[in-house]
């Protein structure tokens, strides 16, 4: 009973907060309303016993990405120069598939029955370790995709340093060769 | 000419910076434990209760001199006036009636708000009249008005404030020289 | 809904609601940090710190108690100043910003252990108590989740003041902190390692058992230290509000108690910070050289000593107040009588607090035996004795962090304020680095000497 409460009330804020992400004009509120997103699914993950899940969404998304994104928002200060119009050409596209998505996601969850079980542990740091480190024949073989993804981070990474440096280089040539006429 | 101060290049220890940092700690730590452990030694006073020690050769707020009888010694020969750099003494002059004097202030005002305490109208003054050695360093009045010192004002002080050895202090009324110095003055000024 | 209540006993209950107190233990701290900030201040500059502010007793006259009067008359100003919002500050964000650190300050010390867990009987009943609030075996990771969120309220300070000044400030503290939280998760991977848990708990045991993390992880420890002395935003590394350059960074343009939350939040924020590393590198509640099973058997022995150590603290205080008073009486000041009159209450209230304490101490180490019962092959005592064991651990964890409260404000007044670069060139360069080493070098000795999997 309890459980349940919290996954509606928690279900509400982030479908809410989801769709304040949908609607406001300024950057720096749908980044804000993302991060009310991001903060109730990881409860909801803390009621689906598997806090570290959670505890990392929070980290991660909330913490470090959306940060990382206000950061962006402001730097380029899109939030006072720039208003986003809420429909364009893209939304034709993006609108029936929001719309599908729903419809499967009512399916789904009008076709099973909604309980939960407090017991039912499913993502202990113990079992998420277990499972993504198994390194035995027989096991699921995250840990090569789990390192192939780091490589990839790695590389994208390195990438994105290397682009940074050669668009910063060039017009600061420029900016000493007008200051020399 | 310029004069170029070299200064010594870090060796990598000081480079380092995080021994540096810990020097740096050892030595607040040292302070902060006086202040805790030896509060009574701190150097600083709880200033209103307690004044630290002036000494007289500090320009402190002026004070005339005054004569054994009691009246400045002030000629106003306007010295003072003219060498102060920052024009904060008015002087009024008026006809003296002691004989051997020729003038003597009506009006003699100076601005606290304006002086620089630069101590050149001590020096100017030909009759040893003005001085500064009053120790009192606290200038707290209400309005403007109030922080110009007057004749009234400036005469007031105590030889007893003074050193023993001070002869001009002593000889002012209230003075231990102050009877002496009377029967040498012979005239009293009314 | 009542199978949830009849589950546990009412004293579990009762305890589990009575640990919410517990999260306002940093803002507690603000009470002792504060006054220690500022006198701290002061001895450092060999000055003597705001000391002035005094309420008057009807026969004692002013007690200024030793100049915390001042904090506490300066809180009531903040709280009492009319609440000001400039005309082009976004409104709503405005208002909210100052609230989200300082409501992540009450959240934070949910998963911080304050005793070891309780287990004892009560009546027939054997009851469990954790030292935590939310007993979760995320632990120190929600902690970080957390502390990562309250940079928001200064970067939508910042935003929302829309002054250029505040924007910058808001600027820099978030590319701190993303920068720091990389360093201080990776700066504690090694501890988390030796330790093989998340929860705090469990890592203060590992402790117990082995080495203090100081010991294990020396390198760690002042990576992490640094980290968190950044991650808080204070000097050295407050460029976020470097007065030179930014006025007051990304609360220029709050007043009132709205900064007062600003103002409260950190400093609530270094006292949960201070509680951590105590946590996680000194042992915690563990108290040094004794383990918990000899202050179980013995807890009126530990009680007394206890005790002991307070009346001892007191007598200190009371030669202080005597030293002073001599010199007060030999010194020229106007105001001795008041002073004089002013030093006889504590005189007072100390000496009236020796004896009680002593006899105190005295019977509970004579009269204060431990009966227990043997459940599982484990001995378990009553109530009594748990409870005094978890006020020791409490005093001995609060004790620890107190001395991190005070080495946050001895580095800030010690070194100056590093440039905006020079923090980041840190934070990536160097404090990165070397975390990622000592996580490689704790992994690699973990597998080869103490043979993990």
């Amino acid at each position: 009973m309890l459980p349940m409460i919290y996954f509606v009330l928690l279900g509400l804020i982030a479908a809410g907060s989801a769709v304040c992400v949908f609607l406001s004009k300024n950057p720096l509120y749908g980044a804000l309303s993302l991060v009310v997103t991001m903060v109730s699914l990881a409860g909801i993950y803390g009621l689906l016993a598997s806090p570290f899940v959670g505890v990392v969404q929070v980290m991660v998304y909330a913490g470090a990405i959306m940060m990382l994104l206000t950061f962006v928002i402001m730097i380029l200060n899109a939030a006072r120069d720039v208003v986003t119009p809420r429909f364009d050409r893209v939304s034709i596209f993006v609108l029936p598939a929001i719309l599908v998505l729903a419809g499967l996601l009512a399916f789904v969850l009008i076709s099973t029955p909604l309980q939960f079980h407090a017991e039912a542990v499913r993502g202990s740091v113990a079992l998420t370790s277990a499972t993504l480190f198994d390194m035995s024949k027989e096991g699921p073989g995250y840990f090569i995709l789990f390192e192939a993804i780091g490589l990839l981070l790695l590389s994208a990474m390195a990438t994105a340093v290397l682009l940074a440096k050669k668009r910063l280089g060039t017009p600061e040539r420029e900016t000493v060769s007008k200051e020399v006429h | 000419m310029v004069r170029q101060i070299k200064q010594k290049p870090m060796n990598w220890i000081e480079r380092l910076y995080i021994f540096e940092a810990f020097r740096g700690l050892f030595t607040t730590m040292k302070h902060y434990l006086r202040g805790f452990f030896r509060y009574e030694t701190l150097p600083t006073v709880p200033y209103p209760e307690m004044k630290p020690e002036i000494l007289p050769t500090y320009r402190a707020k002026h004070r005339l001199m005054l004569r054994p009888d009691g009246t400045p010694r002030c000629v106003a020969c306007f010295m003072c006036a003219a060498a102060c750099p920052a024009n904060c003494i008015y002087i009024e002059a008026d006809s003296s009636l002691d004989g051997r004097i020729e003038k003597k202030p009506s009006r003699f005002e100076i601005d606290h708000l304006v002086c620089v305490f630069c101590g050149l109208c001590v020096e100017a003054c030909p009759v040893d009249a003005i001085r500064m050695d009053t120790c009192d360093t606290s200038y707290v009045h209400r309005t403007r008005e109030d922080f110009i010192a007057n004749l009234e004002t400036l005469t007031q002080w105590n030889p007893n404030d003074y050193s023993q050895n001070d002869v001009l202090s002593q000889a002012a009324p209230g003075g231990i020289k102050n009877q002496q110095a009377l029967e040498s003055w012979k005239l009293r000024v009314y | 809904m009542m199978e949830i209540l009849t589950s546990r006993h009412w004293l579990e209950w009762a305890i589990t609601i009575a640990k919410f107190a517990f999260a306002f233990v940093p803002i507690g701290f603000i009470l002792l940090l504060i006054p220690l900030e500022r006198r701290g201040a002061g001895f450092i500059q060999d000055r003597q710190g705001p000391n002035r502010s005094y309420f008057k007793l009807p026969y004692f006259g002013r007690i200024r108690l030793f100049g915390w009067v001042q904090n506490a008359c300066d809180g009531l100003k903040l709280f009492f100043k009319e609440v000001y919002a400039p005309n082009h500050v976004h409104r709503i964000l405005f208002a909210l910003a100052p609230a989200i650190p300082f409501a992540i300050v009450l959240i934070s010390p949910c998963v911080i252990p304050w005793f070891a867990p309780m287990v004892f009987t009560f009546g027939d009943a054997v009851i469990r108590i954790p030292g935590q609030t939310v007993d979760s075996e995320v632990g120190v990771l929600l902690l970080f989740g957390l502390s990562s969120l309250s940079a928001y309220g200064a970067v939508l300070a910042g935003w929302a003041s829309n002054s250029k000044f505040s924007l910058l400030g808001g600027l820099r503290t978030s590319a701190m902190t993303i920068s720091y939280e990389v360093c201080l998760g990776l700066s504690l991977m090694g501890m988390l390692l030796l330790a093989g848990s998340f929860r705090i708990d469990e890592i203060i045991a590992w402790q117990d058992a082995h080495v203090w993390g100081i010991v294990a992880q020396p390198v760690a420890f002042f990576c992490f230290l640094i980290a968190m002395i950044a991650e808080t935003g204070r000097a050295p590394f407050d460029v976020a509000e470097g007065e030179p350059e930014l006025v007051a960074g990304f609360h220029t343009e709050y007043g009132a108690m709205q900064f007062g939350l600003f103002y409260m939040g950190e400093y609530s924020h270094i006292g949960i910070n201070s509680i951590l590393v105590a946590c996680l590198f000194l042992g915690g509640y563990s108290v040094p050289f004794v383990e918990m099973s000899t202050i179980q058997a013995n807890v009126g022995i530990s009680l007394g000593v206890l005790c002991g150590l307070i009346v001892l603290a007191l007598l200190a205080f009371l030669h202080m107040i005597y030293r002073y008073s001599r010199w007060y009486k030999t010194s020229s000041a106007s105001n001795k009588e008041v002073i004089l009159r002013e030093y006889s209450l504590y005189k007072l209230l100390a000496w009236a607090a020796v004896p009680v304490v002593l006899v105190l101490g005295i019977l509970s180490a004579l009269f204060f035996h431990p009966e227990y019962t043997i459940i599982n092959g484990e001995m378990v005592y009553g109530a009594g004795v748990a409870f005094g064991t978890a006020l020791i651990q409490l005093l001995t964890l609060l004790v620890k962090a107190c001395f991190f409260c005070w080495v946050w404000i001895w580095v800030r007044w010690t070194l100056p304020r590093f440039r905006y670069d020079h923090v980041m060139h840190l934070g990536w360069k160097v404090i990165l680095n070397i975390a990622l080493i000592n996580l490689v070098v704790t992994a690699v000795i973990a597998k080869l000497v103490l043979g993990g999997n």
